[in-house]
């Protein structure tokens, strides 16, 4: 049995590290992607005009484990992140970790509280902020006189 | 929550990995850039691997992929697992670096898996294996007859 759970172990190292060495040579390994304890959730925030986006990746993490605060122009992501181990299963490798996260961003722009919507889906966390009509842009029109 | 099974298929073919917006000339767009989303960067999802009696369990993180993009594929004692990641958000990136990718990862099925069995379900972007093992592998507890 010892040899059989080395054949895992073996694969993963073998591979992996090929992996490695390829996403090196061409260089399009997507080094954000590695999240650590201090960037998780992985997190990027948009600028669609009429509203802000945050976007998070949250892979398996159920909305009432989620905290979002907006406080004045500070928005944060907050809660825990579980990875139970499967019931009366062994653990052979555990790369996803459960972790406890608080992240906080400070939005450039003023945005309406009250239409803020959150949506969570295939484990990426959408938040919504709406601008504040003052700061949307707004067309001039020009007249020719 | 909605759980989908993505398809599996069992093949000694060389692994294909098709690209929803692959390079087609046609849709090169004009003016002799290509597309961004000819390459897509690839990423290695965290995987756990877990063992009990009846099966060994591999759980994948890909945030992002839709079930119907996963794709599991079975080559001689290779398991290969990968999926794709739109990124369909308009507006400006202020912050960060979310980008489309492909998930994939690959390793060796050991000995004692019962390839035909394997099913697989994709909830909330975790993407969950099940690889039975064959009954010739399972522990099996032998009866112990006394004789008087």
């Amino acid at each position: 049995m010892l040899g059989y759970w080395s054949d895992i172990e073996r694969t993963f190292s073998t591979v992996d590290e090929l992996r490695r060495r390829m996403e090196h040579m061409l260089g399009n390994v997507d080094a954000a992607a590695l999240a650590t304890d201090t960037n998780w959730p992985r997190t990027s925030v948009y600028d669609t005009k009429d509203a802000l986006l945050v976007v998070a990746d949250l892979p398996g993490t159920k909305d009432s484990d989620l905290d979002i605060t907006l406080k004045q122009d500070e928005l944060t992501l907050a809660g825990e992140r579980k990875v139970p181990v499967p019931q009366g299963h062994q653990v052979h490798r555990q790369e996803r970790r459960g972790t406890r996260f608080s992240r906080t961003f400070t939005l450039p722009t003023k945005v309406d509280a009250d239409a803020l919507t959150a949506e969570l889906k295939d484990g990426v966390l959408t938040v919504r902020l709406p601008k504040v009509p003052e700061v949307q842009p707004r067309k001039i029109s020009v007249k020719a006189v | 929550m909605a759980t989908t099974n993505p398809t599996i298929s069992n093949n000694d073919n060389t692994m294909q990995t098709t690209h929803p917006g692959s390079t087609t000339f046609s849709k090169l767009p004009q003016g002799g850039r290509h597309d961004t989303d000819e390459i897509r960067p690839t990423s290695a999802p965290a995987v756990d691997v877990y063992e009990n009696d009846d099966e060994i369990l591999v759980v994948a993180d890909m945030p992002g992929a839709r079930a119907d993009s996963v794709a599991i594929k079975l080559e001689k004692e290779e398991l290969f697992i990968s999926a794709n990641r739109d990124t369909d958000v308009e507006g400006q990136l202020l912050f960060g670096s979310r980008r489309d990718c492909e998930y994939r990862r690959a390793f060796l099925v050991p000995r004692g898996i019962d390839a035909t069995q394997i099913t697989a379900e994709m909830s909330q972007g975790v993407l969950q294996v099940h690889m039975p093992k064959s009954a010739a592998v399972k522990p099996r507890t032998i009866a112990v007859k006394s004789r008087h």
